[in-house]
């Protein structure tokens, strides 16, 4: 009922911690974490005299103006004006599903990389593609070609002559050297010699792979990817029949009606494809909704069945926590009772779940329940032609995979169009691959002892039990990479690759398109692509990767530019017609068993940030808050409260520190110990661990390290330098790649004191009042649509005059919107901002001193009914009601950057007017007159003002840093230590669209630009415009009965409001509660 | 007891405050007055690598400041011209000049030389030789590779100081304003008249803010056909009167005087 959004009924929790202490986000006693307002280090009295000292010495330096030099072209390049950005059509090729980009260039370096809007994303990106430019420029890429055992050139004076010199020796030895390895792999026709690498997407790549294979007719094929799709190809190819040409799975969810998702968590950006998933989900979750449409609203609903607490999970409408082993029980429970229904004709094995199908999987609805209702829902789905999918998550078994298609199958979701089967390339991986565990026993056995990796770390994350880093350096190994990793260290040779904003190259994409990757820039550091070293093994010599590029597709000239600026070589392919091999099928299907549940089991994720670890000397995204936990530089052991306490483990505050304990897992032998993080709504005997941390041979952000002695960044004083989390791939071995049974999972006794312990952000920056998000569900919107407005009128006296300017018709006002129906709390925004405007990155120890400097933040509340939790029984013990608070929670996210307010209280306590408002209502900040009073931050009711405690720009006095320069939009200004700093609304891209028109004569097409976090959003539930414009897409949004303002009450009337998150729970599942609701009042 | 202090002492509280008061004002006024932009950037004329005269080029050949700066309506920066754009004249014209010294030889045009020298594979270069019946140092020449010739018609481009510089924050469109009437002059002076550019304006925030609050409404901006021509000024009070009657709502005129204009 509506009463559920008022504050006395709806209590968020920041943390696990503070829901288990009662300590709502109401308590926050402090204002702001502890180290975000004071400095640390040195006294205040030690302050003023450096800076009393260094005034004096700036004053006398300033005398004399500095020389400045300008160069001009020689001659000048066509079609590029200085100052002014072009846009090149690219993708980023990635075996979970190529992204097509549209990259900025300024002066002749990528400086933003955004998703092209023609591509399957439709212009939405993810964290990892806005981190990729953070890459690019990474000063601790491999620049030289290393040798075993061959120091390396140092390259600590930045690019001197000397070096130069050094990285141009180092690629001349290997040119020799490349020369013996191909002529002693041709003296037995290759059948020493193995190439192991990622899947192919590239239709180029495929090329050459044939034509190594003429020159070298016994090379051998292997490929691996830590977080493969091996499971759902297969299960592809069962149900398909084994004759069938290979494919693979495509999903359109913008119109299905019901999507479960069995442990696939497609919202996170690691998912396979997850931007046009989300997109599909987050169609049918936006509503332009008046009051009198209010009735007609029709959600998808999303059920999520897993172990972990995802973010798939946390934005699904029903969730159902199960242990990993069982989550297959669920499907084949649900296929049961579909038997009679949609799937007859269907034979199961007999199966006896040991799921305790009594107990709760959420407040009020048992686990029978939820599965009577699901099953119930598909059956209706079916006979109304309403579409459903079942989204079967990598980590489940072949058998469970195959079960989930053929239910796919009969509820009509290929026959709909909601899946599809597109092929996949044209000559089959099959054809010349073979698995990374044959290529182990191929290397044991002696028979190969020439290995050539393109790409990838698999002495860090292949199967544990293949030994992987032994084979490499056992065989003689050449190494194709970007940094010098794991991998590299043990290989014979370590050649550096080029990043794709430096190659030529195609990729395909999930749609079965072909996009061109062009390069923004030239290699950096002379790196070579795959298909420049394939080619030299093909005997083709030294080959550009632009004409390997264009032999592939036989085009020239024009035809080859045309190409270029559209992007794509070809368009989408028409979709496979499905023939499914139900003979095959059934058998699959009899090995269907019932799970076995263990006491403790393992979840590997595939992590948020990491992804498999290849982002580990990303700082960008190192910094980046995990979207659930909110830790940023770590990872950790999850498990649920209940699971805390049994383990006596758990994270508290004690005596003014942090103390976090230490569980060691053991599984198959093998121990890992990672700190205890408590969230609630992790399935009960569940540790869920992230992939891709402890990293060792990694550059300086991955160690946890500063760069050089003048860098101070990342910023870890106070805590010893040690790579960033622990590796858990050793007890990750092949056959359970996603989730194990653990031998034991105990407490060691260890603490993590204070800064060692996980940085989180989650109780940063509280905002000291309530009824932040709005949520209700469809069936309490439609009886009551204005829910999220004011009940009662706001105060809107103020002393402060008032602006005549804001409502004068004709002038822009800008204004932002963001649905938090479609908001998943991914995080792309974060990055997004972070690169568009030059926000410096902290380091772990100063992420503990709560001094993150993100302009927009991610506030994730748990919530749990309070009515619920009190309702139960009064002897319920500790440990019971932990228990209880797994099963009701929820979880909501928020995004919080400057809410630009017309009456702003930060700018009537500045005392030097470095903030003031400017007459189109943007709330402006003037770095260069800030003196870093920090009033404002005070008085931000929002606390999203960030201060600088640093200088991020002084690592580039160390010369190796030099090439960090080039991330830097020139656009925005770097802001220097002592000076606060916010969310702008762009403000340079409002001004260079006002100018664009003007310089054009033309009327501002106030919809023609964006900011750069709604431009990535993948779901767009980011909108931004001219308020005053009424044809405008916010103009619409504000007017939504959704919308609503933060804290109403203190009459700062913010120009970013927020529409109301809407659930969409199953009828039969709430109506108990709506009772209770009526009984209540 | 006798007085330590003398009597005149109980003056010095007046004569110390009056002096402190006064120590402070003279030191306001003289940072104020002396330190100020006007003072300290007004006049700055370094020496360029190459005596370019604008005197010559815009004020006797009647160049259009658009041949060299071409993107000025474009871009937020003016940009300085390509050596390409030189050469499209230089490589023909004035490239040598009679030797002064000897009257029947040619030289290359030491003005130029900087630039034409880019564009030789090979250049000369004085060394002090010693030969084998003259074993004192003398002075002669070699021919080396030239260093700043990079090959495939690349060359390292020519250094030129800059004079007119805006602080890093703040953003400064050329475009914008150049389209908007106002003409080169207003900001960088009769640049036809100087035989070495040195700056005119003082380039403060005051200087901008000048124009930007300016009531009379002109803002700096005259026809559109007249802002390349630096010389040029209203006729009479009438025709200006008229040009603000027309423009100033046609412009819009600078509302942009809020922070987030230039400081971004």
């Amino acid at each position: 009922m509506p009463q559920m959004s008022h504050d006395n009924e709806r209590t968020l929790w920041r943390s696990a911690q503070a829901m288990e202490a009662g300590a709502a986000v109401s308590d926050a006693s402090r204002e702001f974490p502890e180290g975000a307002s004071e400095a640390s280090g040195f006294s205040r009295r030690g302050f003023m005299q450096i800076m009393a000292a260094s005034m004096a010495l700036a004053g006398a330096a300033s005398c004399r103006r500095p020389e400045e030099k300008i160069l001009p072209y020689a001659s000048a390049p066509e079609g590029l004006i200085p100052g002014k950005s072009n846009f090149y059509a690219s993708a980023i090729p990635r075996s979970r599903g190529s992204l097509g980009v549209l990259v900025k260039s300024t002066d002749g370096r990528p400086t933003k990389i955004d998703g092209h809007p023609g591509s399957v994303s439709k212009g939405a990106s993810d964290s990892f593609a806005q981190a990729d430019l953070l890459d690019l420029y990474d000063p601790d890429r491999l620049q030289q070609v290393r040798f075993h055992g061959v120091a390396a050139a140092s390259d600590a004076e930045g690019m001197t002559a000397k070096y130069r010199l050094e990285l141009r020796q180092s690629f001349l030895k290997f040119d020799k050297e490349l020369e013996a390895f191909t002529t002693e792999a041709k003296k037995n026709g290759g059948s020493s010699l193995a190439i192991l690498s990622a899947p192919v997407t590239s239709p180029t790549e495929e090329r050459l792979r044939t034509e190594v294979k003429e020159n070298l007719p016994k090379a051998s094929f292997a490929f691996w990817e830590a977080l493969n799709d091996d499971n759902s190809a297969e299960a592809l190819r069962l149900f398909r029949g084994a004759a069938a040409p290979d494919a693979r799975l495509r999903v359109d969810l913008s119109k299905v009606d019901t999507i479960v998702s069995l442990d696939a968590d497609f919202m996170s950006p690691s998912y396979r494809d997850s931007l046009e998933l989300v997109r599909g989900w987050a169609e049918r979750r936006k509503l332009g909704s008046s009051k009198e449409d209010a009735g007609k609203t029709d959600l998808n609903r999303l059920w999520s069945v897993e172990a972990n607490f995802s973010l798939t999970g946390s934005n699904a409408d029903h969730r159902l926590r199960v242990k990993p082993s069982q989550i297959g029980d669920v499907l084949v429970l649900v296929a049961q009772k579909l038997a009679s229904g949609p799937l007859k004709g269907l034979t199961l094995p007999a199966f006896d779940s040991k799921l305790k199908l009594d107990d709760l999987s959420a407040k009020d609805v048992t686990y029978a329940a939820a599965i009577e209702a699901l099953a119930a829902e598909l059956a209706s789905n079916t006979l109304k032609g309403r579409r459903s999918v079942i989204l079967c998550g990598e980590s489940q078994p072949v058998n469970v995979q195959v079960l989930a298609l053929l239910i796919n199958s009969a509820l009509g979701a290929f026959a709909n169009g909601s899946l599809s089967i597109v092929p996949a390339a044209a000559k089959a991986d099959k054809l010349l691959g073979s698995s990374i565990a044959e290529l182990a026993e191929g290397i044991k056995s002696g028979r190969i002892t020439q290995l050539v990796i393109l790409g990838g770390n698999p002495a860090y994350d292949a199967p544990a039990e293949l030994g992987f880093a032994d084979l490499v350096a056992k065989a003689k190994t050449i190494h194709l990479t970007h940094d010098y990793n794991e991998t590299s260290e043990k290989a014979a040779i370590a050649v550096p690759a080029a990043h794709w904003l430096e190659s030529w190259g195609d990729t395909r994409c999930s749609d079965g398109s072909v996009s061109v990757i062009q390069p923004l820039i030239a290699p950096l550091f002379d790196g070579l692509t795959s298909n420049e070293l394939l080619a030299r093994l093909a005997g083709l010599g030294k080959v550009k990767g632009h004409d390997l590029l264009k032999a592939t597709h036989g085009l020239q000239g024009r035809d080859f530019e045309a190409v270029l600026s559209k992007g794509q070589f070809s368009g989408p392919v028409a979709p496979l017609a499905l023939v499914p091999d139900l003979l095959g099928c059934g058998k699959v299907l009899a090995s269907l068993k019932a799970g076995e549940p263990a006491e403790f089991e393992v979840v590997f994720v595939p992590d948020a940030k990491m992804l498999d670890g290849r982002y580990a000397n990303n700082a960008w995204l190192q910094e980046l808050p995990e979207p659930i936990t909110k830790i940023a530089w770590d990872n950790a052991a999850l498990v649920s409260m209940a699971t805390a306490r049994k383990l006596g483990a758990g994270h508290r505050r004690s005596n003014g520190t942090d103390q976090t304990d230490v569980l060691s897992i053991k599984v198959a032998g093998v121990a890992a110990e990672l700190p205890v993080w408590p969230v609630p709504g992790i399935a009960d005997g569940v540790v869920v661990l992230a992939l891709g941390y402890g990293r060792t041979i990694v550059g300086h952000v991955g160690r946890g390290e500063k760069g050089s002695e003048v860098a101070n960044y990342p910023v870890n004083t106070g805590i010893a330098a040690a790579p960033v989390g622990v590796n858990v791939y050793p007890l990750r071995r092949s056959g359970s790649l996603f989730s194990a049974k653990a031998d034991s999972v105990a407490k060691t006794g260890k603490v993590l004191e204070g800064r060692e312990g996980p940085a989180s952000t989650q109780e940063h920056w509280a905002m000291e009042d309530r009824d932040l998000v709005k949520t209700a569900s469809v069936s309490e919107f439609q009886h009551d649509p204005l829910f999220a407005r004011e009940k009662e009128n706001p105060v809107t006296a103020s002393l402060f005059p008032g602006r005549p300017e804001w409502d004068k018709p004709g002038s822009h006002q800008w204004a932002m919107v963001i649905d938090l129906n479609a908001c998943t709390g991914c995080g792309t925004c974060s990055i997004a901002c972070q690169a568009e405007n030059n926000i410096s990155v902290v380091g772990k120890a100063e992420v503990h001193n709560g001094r993150e400097m993100h302009w927009i933040r991610l506030d994730r509340y748990f919530y749990a009914d309070e009515r619920w939790l009190k309702n139960q029984p009064e002897s319920l013990s500790d440990a019971e009601l932990s228990a209880k608070y797994d099963v009701a929670v929820e979880a909501y996210h928020q995004p919080i950057g400057c809410q630009h307010c017309q009456m702003a209280p930060c700018e009537q306590v500045c005392p030097v007017a470095a903030t003031q408002h400017s007459p189109e209502g943007l709330n402006d900040m003037a770095y260069n007159r800030c003196i870093g009073t920090r009033y404002c931050a005070n008085n931000c009711p929002f606390k999203v003002r960030r201060f600088n405690f640093f200088a991020p720009q002084e690592e580039f006095k160390a010369p190796r840093f030099e090439v960090k320069k080039m991330v830097y939009n020139p656009n925005v200004t770097v802001r220097s230590r002592g000076v606060i700093e916010k969310c702008t609304y762009c403000t340079q891209r409002i001004s260079e669209a006002k100018i664009d028109a003007k310089v054009a004569g033309e009327k501002l097409a106030t919809d023609s630009f964006t900011t750069a976090c709604a431009e990535a959003c993948p779901t767009q539930a980011i909108t931004f415009g001219d308020k005053n414009d009424a044809k405008s897409a916010v103009s619409a949004k504000r007017a939504d009965v959704r919308n609503y303002t933060l804290l109403p009450g203190l009459n700062v009337q913010p120009r970013t409001s927020f529409l109301a998150r809407l659930s969409n729970p199953a009828a039969s599942l709430v109506k108990a509660e709506a009772h209770e609701h009526k009984g209540h009042h | 007891m006798s007085n330590i202090f003398p009597k005149w002492v109980d003056r010095m509280r007046e004569v110390v405050a009056v002096a402190t008061i006064g120590g402070f004002l003279t030191v306001v006024f003289v940072v104020n007055t002396y330190f100020s932009d006007d003072n300290l950037v007004v006049g700055y004329t370094p020496i360029q690598p190459i005596p370019f005269s604008h005197e010559f080029h815009v004020g006797q050949l009647k160049l259009d400041c658009r041949y060299c700066h071409t993107n000025v309506e474009r871009s937020q920066h003016s940009t300085i011209p390509a050596m390409d754009v030189c050469m499209g004249c230089h490589q023909k014209i004035k490239t040598e000049i009679v030797n002064p010294e000897k009257k029947d030889e040619k030289i290359v045009n030491p003005k130029l030389a900087p630039l034409l020298n880019k564009y030789k594979s090979e250049i000369t270069v004085p060394v002090k030789i010693k030969s084998d019946n003259n074993p004192d140092l003398q002075a002669g020449s070699k021919t080396i590779a030239n260093p700043d010739h990079l090959g495939g018609g690349q060359v390292k481009p020519v250094e030129w100081v800059r004079v007119h510089k805006l602080p890093d924050y703040v953003y400064f469109n050329h475009a914008v304003h150049v389209k908007q009437g106002v003409s080169c002059v207003e900001c960088h002076g009769r640049v036809d008249q100087m035989a070495e550019v040195g700056q005119q304006k003082s380039f403060s925030m005051k200087f901008c803010l000048d124009c930007h609050r300016d009531e009379s409404k002109l803002y700096g901006t005259r026809p559109a056909d007249k802002v390349f021509d630096l010389g040029w000024s209203f006729p009479d009070e009438a025709a200006k009167k008229q040009h603000i009657e027309q423009h100033s709502s046609k412009l819009n005129p600078p509302k942009d005087k809020d922070c987030s204009s230039c400081h971004r």
